[in-house]
């Protein structure tokens, strides 16, 4: 491997143990979201997503020089700028989806409050008219 | 025709007994619903207490659910009119009558404005500008004049009730109902009402959140007159 971490951020020789410590992160990473879907704390949908994620910063940890290639083909000049680009920009999408998710979410709890609050109304009138007759 | 008023209410233990009482006084045979909209204060209980009609809602909603949660009790219970009142005394019952009659002559809403003849409370400089604002976007965006665009006193017909139930704005609803009302082509006609300072309460509208309900409302006017055809 020509290029490393340490290459695509200053523009000094690789180093093995920065990129060892970022695969070791990631790996981590990948068990602790495991675990989280395991125990429910984390449904699929986004167990998916992270792992994707943590896929992708694998693949940039082992072949840094993915990154100097898409620096070089998007007039970036200096490899790391162009990581930031691309883990910034996967961060707003991330973030996007999420308040989507949130404002479905916001509109479903309304509907079921509404419901709740009306189908309670119509049991104490029928509480009512029963201790009527 | 079968005639609901929608009241909702959010903390307004201070004047709740009130409205509801001035409101049996001029209009003895008119069903009313209250949205307890999960008040802090001691609102359900006196509602409670002096046996007024109220749905509570679990958790607090805000204004345009518990609005909303009002016309779907109309709906469910099947009524032609459904007429929006403020808890906090600022409406007047006695225009409920006229608001009625004009959906009763064919249109889809009638909104009670203060502006028509400029009498009783006015608002404030600052808010006058606001709603004058907005007046201005909607007549610009869709061609139709309302003077009272933030007006919560008004009388909707069945068409527009099953409108509302489908989908009706989360916070500060009126400007953009009625923009969407006004895309749609509905019949919208405005009343003159007379409309008095709050008798207890406090607006939803704070300095602190102003800009954002400037914003906001621009906003959903513009996005409203975009989607509907």
């Amino acid at each position: 491997m020509e290029h490393s971490v340490l290459h695509i951020i200053g523009d000094k020789k690789m180093d093995l143990t920065l990129q060892i410590i970022l695969i070791v992160i990631t790996i981590v990473f990948v068990f602790f979201i495991i675990t989280v879907t395991k125990k429910k704390q984390l449904s699929y949908r986004f167990t998916m997503l992270w792992l994707f994620m943590s896929l992708c910063l694998l693949t940039i940890a082992i072949f840094p020089g993915l990154i100097s290639t898409l620096a070089k083909i998007v007039h970036i000049e200096v490899p790391a700028n162009a990581l930031f680009v691309l883990l910034i920009g996967a961060n707003i999408v991330i973030i996007f989806l999420i308040t989507m998710g949130y404002s479905k979410h916001s509109e479903k709890i309304t509907k079921l409050v509404q419901t709740n609050a009306l189908l309670e109304k119509r049991i104490e009138e029928l509480e009512r008219n029963i201790n009527k007759e | 025709m079968k005639c609901l008023v929608i009241i909702p209410a959010f903390n307004e233990e201070k004047c709740i007994k009130n409205t509801i009482e001035r409101l049996k006084e001029i209009e003895p045979n008119i069903d009313y619903v209250i949205i307890n909209d999960c008040s802090k204060d001691e609102t359900l209980k006196i509602c409670k207490e002096n046996n007024f009609n109220v749905i509570s809602l679990p958790v607090n909603l805000g204004i345009g659910g518990a609005v909303q949660t009002g016309y779907l009790y109309a709906k469910e219970n099947d009524y032609d009119i459904a007429i929006q009142m403020d808890a906090d005394g600022q409406h007047n019952p006695k225009y409920i009558s006229n608001l009625v009659k004009a959906i009763e002559a064919g249109n889809d809403i009638a909104i009670g404005s203060r502006f028509i003849v400029k009498k009783g409370f006015q608002s404030t400089a600052i808010r006058r500008l606001g709603i004058s604002f907005y007046s201005k976007l909607i007549k610009f965006l869709t061609g139709i004049k309302i003077s009272d665009t933030t007006s919560g006193f008004r009388a909707v017909n069945r068409r527009t009730i099953e409108l509302f139930c489908k989908s009706y704005p989360v916070d500060y609803p009126e400007p953009e109902t009625n923009a969407i009302l006004a895309k749609k082509k509905y019949k919208i006609c405005e009343l003159p009402v007379e409309m008095e300072a709050r008798s207890g309460g406090v607006s939803s509208i704070t300095p602190s959140n102003s800009i954002y309900y400037a914003i906001k409302v621009g906003l959903a006017v513009f996005i409203a007159t975009l989607s509907e055809k």
